[in-house]
């Protein structure tokens, strides 16, 4: 019977951590960062127009243009930002557990030789370390 | 711990009762511009040019003056009050010169550009009611136009928060004090069908003719708010 395998979007815990972490730190001081400068720009400004038809004629069109650009670029830069912690997390997190395996079939003997990464990816320094490690074993 | 806690309980409802008092002793507050510095707290905020607003006060009973050549621009007055146990406003005005517009029916006032050209009236009070949220804030403004009925509220031309409220209508007191006195309570529930959620936080005074480039002048005195009936 063939069995439909569901490819996980997580390869562990630690995958899923790192990406909401990455995730958090791109999105929370922008969305902070968005909320001050309307408030600072539109809310103070209509603070100091402070005529009601001033701030209707002025500042009321005006914020409504921005909240129509925001509204429109917000979902692009959420989905911008999930993809590239996505990749950052893959990046961290791949490495960590092919150098977790490798060292693994070396304490098992199933394997020898220097541990292998792949171009790019992250904790060439470490790799090479464990490498002369294992050469001098 | 707990007698600690009580403790800072009470000494914060203490501080919050004595800055409220305190600002609530200013209440009920008197603008009666019989004083050459009777400007010095009231901002005055430029829409379209400068109104010459001045103080007569040489004569006994002082008043302030209002005249707009082509221009709008008003006098902003910040004061917070709660307009549920504080709801009246009183005050005197007299035009000598309205806008000249051409006659405005009630029809007119569904055609927004057409009634944005006759937005101008000789004398108006707003009492405004801001929130933290500006595209909320909400006013009434008590109107006295040449045109429009007395009594009926309208929505300005510019947003739906803004009620305009015809309180002295036509010609037959031109030139004469006339004395309004209002519930902005009341008013607001009118205009807005529910009552006001914040506080009132400025008036205001405006006398303007930018949309009909004409010239218009108006006097105002007596004005007092924030207060309510002894009766009461």
């Amino acid at each position: 019977m063939k069995q439909n395998k569901r490819k996980k979007a997580f390869a562990n815990k630690l995958h899923k951590e790192i990406f909401l972490l990455v995730f958090a730190a791109a999105l929370i001081p922008t969305g902070i960062a968005t909320i001050s400068l309307y408030y600072l720009i539109f809310g103070v400004t209509a603070e100091q127009f402070a005529i009601p038809e001033v701030i209707a004629y002025n500042i009321i069109p005006a914020s409504e243009k921005v909240t129509s650009i925001l509204l429109l670029a917000a979902p692009v830069s959420i989905l911008v930002i999930l993809i590239l912690a996505y990749k950052v997390s893959h990046k961290i997190v791949g490495p960590f557990d092919r150098i977790v395996k490798d060292l693994d079939d070396r304490i098992k003997a199933r394997a020898k030789g220097h541990i292998g990464l792949r171009k790019g990816d992250k904790f060439q320094p470490l790799v090479d370390k464990i490498n002369r490690l294992l050469d001098k074993l | 711990m707990r007698k600690r806690k009580i403790i800072y309980i009470f000494l914060f409802t203490l501080l919050v009762s004595f800055i409220y008092y305190a600002h609530a002793k200013e209440l009920p507050k008197w603008f009666l511009f019989n004083k050459d510095n009777a400007l010095k707290e009231w901002q005055e905020k430029i829409f379209k040019g400068k109104v010459m607003y001045s103080v007569e006060s040489e004569k006994q009973d002082g008043h302030l003056s209002a005249i707009s050549e082509k221009s709008c621009s008003g006098l902003f007055y910040r004061i917070k009050f709660n307009s549920k146990k504080l709801p009246l406003i009183s005050w005197q005005w007299k035009v000598v010169k309205f806008p000249e517009k051409a006659p405005l029916g009630l029809g007119d006032v569904n055609k927004k550009q057409g009634w944005i050209e006759k937005d101008d009236y000789a004398a108006r009070v707003y009492v405004i009611f801001p929130s933290f949220n500006f595209r909320k804030t909400k006013s009434i403004e008590y109107i006295w136009d040449k045109e429009l009925p007395e009594g009926k509220i309208l929505t300005s031309p510019y947003s739906k928060n803004i009620k305009l409220i015809i309180v002295e209508s036509g010609m037959d007191n031109i030139d004469k004090w006339v004395f309004e006195k209002r519930n902005i309570y009341e008013d607001y529930k009118a205009s807005f069908g529910s009552p006001p959620r914040s506080n009132v936080g400025a008036i205001a005074l405006m006398t303007d003719t930018d949309n009909t480039l004409s010239t218009a002048e108006a006097l105002y005195k007596n004005m007092k708010v924030g207060y309510r009936d002894e009766a009461e």
